[in-house]
């Protein structure tokens, strides 16, 4: 199937009622828990997961990638009336954007940033549609060894972009390789840390450790840390910028989309990447460096076509290879797994379908975005208004029915309550939980593709350097670690001279 | 407790977590390089949970540091110990839910936790109450729509 036929497939797909419905449901849903703070597209994946069990696995897709790339939009509002970013992508919007909302431009800068994320969000769609197919035809050769480094690496790169401590990442990364341990072994059916419970025997299920290190973690950590919000509280006016604006936006939205796909790729957080090295890269090549923190719309259009163009690219690894490269793609990646779908270099030839009625809703999907983010931005003002004493025990009632009608099993409800506890002491303590979630994910595949590889080498080790990409792969690994190693080396020498 | 007190305490949960696994792995059954059991990669994986917390133990917590944190927390601590108390019962109160859902249903067993959290939250019992017969009454029938399929417990007698 050729790129022209595929996505006129795809329209045919999308453009019917039911899959043009869940698309707009999709992209509402995620503008709105973009726009609220504490709820973000892997909680609200998480809770809607049971609902999609109704319906056909493209209409779940298109829903979740809806959810996933609307709440990319959606953070933009908040960051920029409330200074609070909706989502971690938006965290950098805040810095110019709140500014030209205090100035007066918040419709200018709500305006391209709405149009910043249309552009970045098409770009991106359009560069997943040509790099998938070349990466899936290359995907069907992939041995164990080759998946196993892959994995390896992925999880290096995650580890290695932490935001916080490194040691602190990769013990988390750890323990949720180990939490992925539990259950059934694969192989021999011997039971592995399920302290005789039936439920265990299955593995713990990603929902309730994923709602509950997400959702129920958010909620307590609110309920501690009670922060109010102020809303800007003047009228928005004049949501398309002026002349003067637009010239200074071009380039910036030109770079934002250049740079946010490839950076989208790369497993773990790469939208939020995308968005702090587009804030940078325009700062250094302004002619007024000065403005930049002062209301400078370059600062807000380079980010937030960046973050939604690396939204976009974020889907490459799941839908060429089967490999979610964030914990919202692990979850798209289980949504299909429900549905008996596989994502990965076979599903495009034998569920074209899927494939392209996701692209094809994806180009829709970005078109509705900026219908609903820049006539109806007074509606999630007024949403930004709802007090969190309202929310808190919404969230928690839809964590309990998303995680008690996956399998209506009251134990996954406990599970998710205790990991609701765990996520809140990690967060107190400094952990990111998201090393620890991506891990638990790729975990099984990790250790099968482990396995694998030692019988077919005949428990030589070898075979995981003979193999050309594995090898690439595992130099990255190797290189990263050791540049990381290095640097906490001498970060935990500078602190004991300090204190000596 | 110190924030530090808290921080040198995880690690130990750890470092014990890795102990406790690598002891389990080998009642699974490590197998050999060529034959890799059930056991193995959890092993390793305990092996290197210890060692990693151990190297983070030697490096981050044998000098002190902890002076700005302890002088933050103790501004924190009045506040922090009204809002544990909520916690606590949020928690709590999941707990009791998921406990008693199948045997006093859906809509019951939901009520009841509605209002408690409504009412933790800071509303008015009036909101509370009135906001938790919405709640229930809407998510059982949206999500009754879409095929979930609730416990009716003692009220299993009513067919909707």
């Amino acid at each position: 199937m050729d790129y022209v036929s595929g996505i006129l497939s795809g329209f045919q797909v999308v453009f019917q009622v039911s899959n043009l419905f869940y698309c707009f449901v999709g992209v509402f849903i995620g503008t709105l828990v973009g726009v609220l703070p504490g709820i973000g597209p892997v909680g609200a994946l998480s809770m809607l997961l049971p609902a999609t069990f109704g319906m056909s696995p493209v209409s779940a897709i298109i829903l979740f990638a809806g959810i996933y790339y609307g709440a990319a939009y959606g953070g933009s509002t908040t960051s920029i009336l409330v200074n609070i970013p909706g989502e971690a992508s938006s965290v950098v919007t805040c810095i110019d954007g709140y500014q030209m909302a205090r100035n007066g431009r918040a419709g200018a800068a709500l305006g391209i940033s709405a149009i910043g994320s249309f552009i970045g969000g098409t770009f991106s769609v359009v560069a997943l549609m040509l790099l998938v197919f070349p990466l899936a035809k290359a995907a069907v050769l992939f041995g164990p060894p080759e998946y196993f480094s892959l994995i390896c690496m992925s999880m290096t790169i995650v580890v290695y972009l932490a935001h916080g401590s490194l040691m602190k990442a990769i013990i988390m990364a750890i323990v949720g390789l180990i939490l992925s341990t539990v259950g059934l072994d694969f192989i021999t059916g011997v039971q592995r840390f399920t302290f005789g419970s039936d439920t265990l025997q299955d593995g713990l299920g990603l929902v309730p450790v994923a709602m509950g290190v997400f959702g129920i973690a958010e909620v307590l950590t609110n309920l501690r840390d009670h922060v109010e919000r102020t809303i800007l509280s003047a009228p928005i006016k004049n949501l398309l910028p002026n002349l003067e604006e637009w010239k200074r936006s071009v380039w910036p939205i030109v770079r934002g989309s250049v740079l946010g796909f490839p950076l989208g790729i790369l497993p773990g957080g790469g939208a939020i990447i995308a968005s702090f090295l587009s804030y940078g890269v325009e700062k250094r090549l302004s002619k007024h460096p000065e403005k930049f923190g002062k209301g400078a719309i370059e600062g807000v259009a380079g980010p937030e076509t960046a973050n939604n163009s690396g939204a976009g690219g974020a889907f490459v690894p799941l839908l060429a290879m089967g490999i979610p490269s964030n914990l919202v793609m692990a979850l798209l990646l289980g949504a299909l797994m429900i549905h008996g779908v596989t994502p990965g270099p076979r599903m495009i030839t034998q569920r074209p379908d899927i494939f392209w009625g996701v692209i094809a809703s994806m180009y829709l999907g970005n078109a509705m975005l900026v219908v609903l983010n820049l006539p109806l931005v007074g509606l999630w003002v007024k949403i930004l208004k709802v007090p969190y004493r309202i929310l808190m025990p919404l969230i928690l009632l839809f964590c309990l029915i998303g995680a008690y009608s996956l399998n209506n099993n009251v134990v996954e409800l406990i599970i998710m309550v205790v990991f609701g506890v765990v996520g809140y002491c990690l967060r107190r303590l400094g952990y990111e939980e998201a090393p620890m979630v991506l891990a638990f994910v790729l975990g099984p595949l990790l250790e099968r593709s482990f396995r694998q590889s030692l019988i077919m080498s005949d428990g030589s080790f070898m075979i995981f350097v003979q193999k050309p990409l594995s090898a690439i792969s595992l130099a990255i690994s190797a290189l990263l670690i050791i540049s990381s190693g290095f640097s906490y080396y001498k970060k935990t020498k500078a602190k004991i001279s300090v204190d000596e | 407790m110190k924030t530090e007190d808290h921080q040198v305490f995880a690690i130990f949960f750890w470092v014990g977590l890795g102990v406790f696994v690598m002891y389990s792995s080998c009642r699974f059954g490590l197998g050999s390089f060529r034959s890799p059991g059930p056991g193995l990669m959890p092993f390793l994986l305990g092996a290197l949970l210890c060692s990693v917390s151990l190297y983070f133990l030697a490096t981050s917590f044998f000098w002190k540091n902890a002076k700005k944190g302890a002088e933050s927390e103790t501004k924190e601590k009045g506040q922090s110990q009204a809002n544990m108390g909520k916690i606590i019962f949020v928690v709590a109160s999941l707990i009791v839910y998921a406990l008693v859902l199948e045997k006093l249903g859906y809509v019951v067993s939901t009520l009841f936790l509605l209002f408690g959290l409504f009412w933790a939250a800071g509303t008015t019992k009036l909101v509370a109450a009135v906001s938790s017969v919405g709640t229930v009454l809407l998510t059982y029938f949206f999500f009754s729509h879409l095929g979930v399929t609730f416990p009716q417990g003692i009220l299993k007698f009513i067919r909707v």
